[in-house]
């Protein structure tokens, strides 16, 4: 039903807006309902519109429960225990601690708790896919700088200015630090050395692990 | 089956069922309580004096649809898995309206208490939002952008938290 109706609806986006006093005389009902559809980036970005939208997440915290319910099915339980301080922690509160512990992937977009240590922004990485990267897997967007040397034959000059990830070395973590650097960071950075993508895609070598 | 004759605020009458009209729950408390009053036999009009004619002729379209035979005025439970599939892709072509339109068939329905149709309308509003930022969204429902600078500089920075990259990572 919600596909179809977004199939539909899509085909209106195009369309000339709404009168300029019409959307803000909804009412409250009913801009709560829709509101409570919206899906977890939208509804965060609907905080920002205007502030008869935002008085109506703030008058209603079940709006809030909704949300966080939706966004965190599993913390059902733990929501009230340990939330946020105490049981009577509004449903605000708790959807703002939550949301800052639990982040995505980076890579396969997972939910984790995971937070990776440094690099151009702080990246969070769940367990699977962090210790993937000892055996590099095609599908990963992330590369550690050993194989990203073999790969695209770059010095280590070359990879100096990327943007990257730093981690405990998944194999012991007494070993060097791992880091990780995007697969198109690096692709655009050999055709810089290599001057072309012809030439790139001629110097490329396929993964040792693979 | 009773006939009702159901009157839009520009004096344009609608003859529907009264089974499509009572899908309505304002117009079929109105019902009940006129047909206490006048009995049985006389005509049943109700005015309908916030809605205008093509906004009514448009939700009427809604109910007639939705009472035809198959339909369980209860609840969908009951319906057949073809008639569900049937009204589904009907509510899609349904909602083909522009925003305007939408606008003001969302307000009838909350007036006349619809609750699928409100249901519709609601998503219908929030598929419109959705993807867009709240400058987007602004310009396109005619909203004000009423934050005091201090305050929406507030509101980004506390915001923050929630912005991890989940749009890079849906592209996906």
């Amino acid at each position: 039903m919600k596909d179809s109706v977004r199939d539909a609806v899509d085909g209106i986006l195009q369309e000339e807006a709404m009168t300029s006093q019409a959307a803000a005389h909804l009412p409250n009902e009913v801009l709560q309902t829709i509101l409570g559809l919206l899906d977890q980036d939208t509804f965060i970005l609907a905080l920002q519109v205007c502030k008869e939208w935002r008085s109506t997440f703030k008058a209603d915290d079940d709006l809030w429960r909704h949300h966080a319910l939706k966004r965190f099915p599993l913390s059902r339980t733990t929501m009230n225990r340990n939330g946020t301080r105490g049981v009577d922690a509004s449903w605000e509160a708790k959807y703002k601690s939550l949301a800052s512990i639990q982040t995505f992937c980076y890579d396969c977009g997972a939910y984790t708790s995971r937070k990776t240590c440094g690099g151009w922004k702080q990246r969070a990485l769940c367990g699977r896919c962090f210790e993937g990267y000892v055996e590099s897997r095609p599908g990963q967007r992330l590369i550690t700088k050993t194989n990203a040397k073999f790969v695209y034959r770059l010095r280590n000059e070359d990879l100096q200015a990327l943007p990257k990830l730093v981690d405990k070395n998944p194999i012991h973590y007494k070993f060097e630090l791992m880091e990780l650097y995007r697969k198109h960071d690096l692709r655009r950075a050999a055709i810089e050395r290599w001057g072309g993508i012809e030439e790139m895609l001629k110097q490329l070598r396929p993964l040792p692990h693979v | 089956m009773r006939t009702v004759i159901l009157r839009s605020s520009d004096g344009a009458d609608h003859i529907v069922s009264s089974e499509a009209a009572s899908l309505s729950r304002t117009v079929q408390s109105l019902l009940e309580e006129l047909e206490a009053k006048e009995g049985e036999e006389s005509p049943l009009i109700v005015p309908l004096p916030n809605v205008c004619d093509c906004t009514l002729r448009k939700v009427l379209q809604y109910c007639i649809q939705h009472t035809e035979p198959g339909t369980n005025l209860t609840g969908r439970i009951h319906v057949s898995e073809t008639r569900r599939r049937d009204l589904e892709v009907w509510d899609r072509n349904y909602m083909l309206v522009s925003t305007d339109e939408l606008y003001h068939l969302v307000m009838a329905a909350h007036y006349l208490n619809v609750p699928g149709l409100l249901e519709l309308c609601c998503e219908g509003i929030a598929n419109l939002i959705r993807g867009k930022s709240p400058q987007h969204v602004r310009q396109h429902f005619g909203l004000v952008n009423n934050f005091e600078k201090a305050e929406e500089e507030d509101i980004r920075r506390t915001n923050l938290w929630a912005l991890v990259d989940e749009k890079e990572l849906a592209k996906k």
